[in-house]
């Protein structure tokens, strides 16, 4: 049986990330990583840039790390290979191929599955989600043959698979559960100056949809919804939120909620095994609870500190165990409207919700407030703020008095820093 | 032509004397900022730019170009060199 130092699972920006820095800081310990796709990391962000979509960025664009990198570093790359289970009394992980590889420090890096759709008819040919690589090939390929597609879902994959399909010249329709697209994370202001851009670009968006089911033969032909109505497309593609696989944990006591609990450390409740990305559901230190955000720069963040606090652990001279504190963010683009997200976006009753701008400027930005602090904002064709609500939110600045201030378009946010 | 932004950085000690931001492949994903706050920020088209060439050490320099999940950012030396993507 291999064993290894620093055990990775998960091939993605986490876990690669935390290779790296693991490398830096232990130039000897053995380093293993296991992927369940058989590819070095790729950038997983580009699989729904329409960019990359209509080969405006060639293909080769997408790999942002070569087999040369890991065995330049000395990482045992174990790629095409899926875990199954994990044995933390004896530090053994056991792969699907029957494979068993020892650790003495494990980071679980796995992320999270497309949640797929399972209306009658949604195995037919011609549906698609998005999570990987082949999924990405497979749109690719299937966008050169039809003519009429839709997007299931009102969240960003539905919004930029949207935008692709429109500039690949098919004709788009989006189909929504929700009064209104982006509900309810963006309030119905921002959602309707979203679907404005989408509409102006020429989709037609399907609102409060009931799905009934797929309908054609072997192949897609249209989506019914329960009232009736016939949505003509040959392709489809959902983007109806994630999933976290953790079944395969379960047997080893691991602590799990929506994604694998850890503390401000990235540790989880099993000794000498960590969680980092977007399966990690962590303490967050800046909003005092327990958050799941997943998108790259969180991920990239959290390998960073999960990798420190790996080696930490060690003993390794001079370095110490580090909390992961960080505002989250990030940004899409789409029909000419540039939407950011930033900290926590999650509507609830204790939330007072400051606006900044308006559709008639179109510009337009809810700034989130719980008691006296931020917590989170999103910000139509305003990104150039993010960094400014970051911090206002990463340094917890009371701005209890300041509200006027927030919701005037014209005030710099650098003056309350 | 690609759409590229360049910035020239004279930190005193530093291999990397020119920052480049390739507009066309940014896509905003800000992982650069999350890294380099100092260095970077986002522009009203959801672009990166670059406010502050010389804020940081080379080595942050070179973890926020890393970052960078469609590779906007390039790194030149002095010379003119591509130090990366290599």
């Amino acid at each position: 049986m291999d064993r290894f130092k620093y055990l990775i699972v998960g091939g993605g920006v986490a876990g690669v990330t935390a290779a790296e820095m693991i490398r830096e800081r232990d130039l000897e310990g053995s380093v293993g990583l296991v992927n369940d796709e058989p590819y070095t990391l790729y950038s997983r962000v580009m699989l729904s840039k329409p960019n990359f979509f209509l080969e405006k960025i060639p293909f080769e664009k997408v790999w942002l790390k070569g087999t040369e990198w890991y065995q330049k570093n000395n990482i045992s790359f174990i790629g095409g290979k899926r875990a199954v289970g994990l044995d933390a009394v004896n530090k053994v992980l056991s792969l699907a191929d029957g494979a068993k590889l020892g650790y003495e420090k494990l980071l679980l890096a796995t992320g999270v599955c497309a949640r797929r759709w399972n209306v009658p008819g949604a195995d037919k040919r011609g549906v698609f989600h998005l999570r990987t690589l082949e999924d990405g090939k497979s749109i690719i390929k299937a966008i050169k043959s039809v003519k009429r597609a839709a997007t299931v879902g009102g969240g960003f994959i539905s919004f930029e698979m949207a935008d692709m399909l429109k500039l690949a010249g098919l004709d788009v329709a989006v189909v929504i559960r929700e009064a209104y697209f982006w509900e309810p994370i963006l309030n119905e202001v921002s959602g309707l100056m979203v679907e404005k851009a989408m509409t102006g670009g020429g989709v037609r968006i399907v609102k409060n949809a009931e799905v009934r089911e797929v309908a054609g033969g072997e192949t897609a032909e249209a989506i019914v919804l329960k009232n009736g109505t016939k949505i003509p497309c040959e392709m489809i593609v959902c983007g109806i939120g994630v999933v976290c696989p953790n079944d395969w944990l379960q047997s080893s006591g691991i602590k799990t909620a929506h994604g694998i609990l850890t503390n401000e450390y990235l540790e989880t409740s099993l000794p000498d095994v960590w969680a980092a990305g977007d399966a990690a559901e962590y303490k967050d230190l800046i909003l005092e609870e327990t958050v799941q955000m997943g998108n790259w720069v969180s991920a990239h963040e959290q390998g960073r500190i999960a990798a420190q606090n790996m080696v930490a652990s060690t003993g390794a001279a001079g370095l110490a165990k580090e909390p992961f504190r960080f505002v989250s963010f990030y940004t899409t683009q789409g029909f000419g409207i540039a939407i950011a997200f930033v900290g926590d976006t999650r509507p609830g009753p204790d939330r007072i919700v400051i606006e900044r701008g308006s559709p008639k400027i179109n510009s337009y930005g809810q700034i989130i407030i719980v008691g006296k602090e931020l917590v989170g904002a999103t910000l139509i064709n305003r990104s150039q703020e993010l960094t400014e609500i970051a911090k206002l939110i990463q340094n917890n600045v009371d701005v209890s008095t300041k509200r006027k201030e927030l919701s005037d378009p014209n005030f710099d946010l650098k003056l309350l820093l | 032509m690609a759409n590229l932004k360049e910035y020239p950085r004279n930190r005193a000690g530093s291999k990397i004397g020119k920052i480049v931001i390739d507009r066309d492949l940014c896509i905003g994903a800000a992982s650069c900022i999350a890294v380099s706050a100092e260095t970077y920020e986002l522009d009203g088209e959801n672009k990166v730019v670059v406010k502050g060439p010389n804020a940081v050490d080379d080595d942050v320099l070179i973890m926020s170009a890393e970052s960078c999940p469609t590779r906007a950012i390039l790194l030149f030396d002095a010379a003119g060199n591509q130090i990366y993507p290599k």
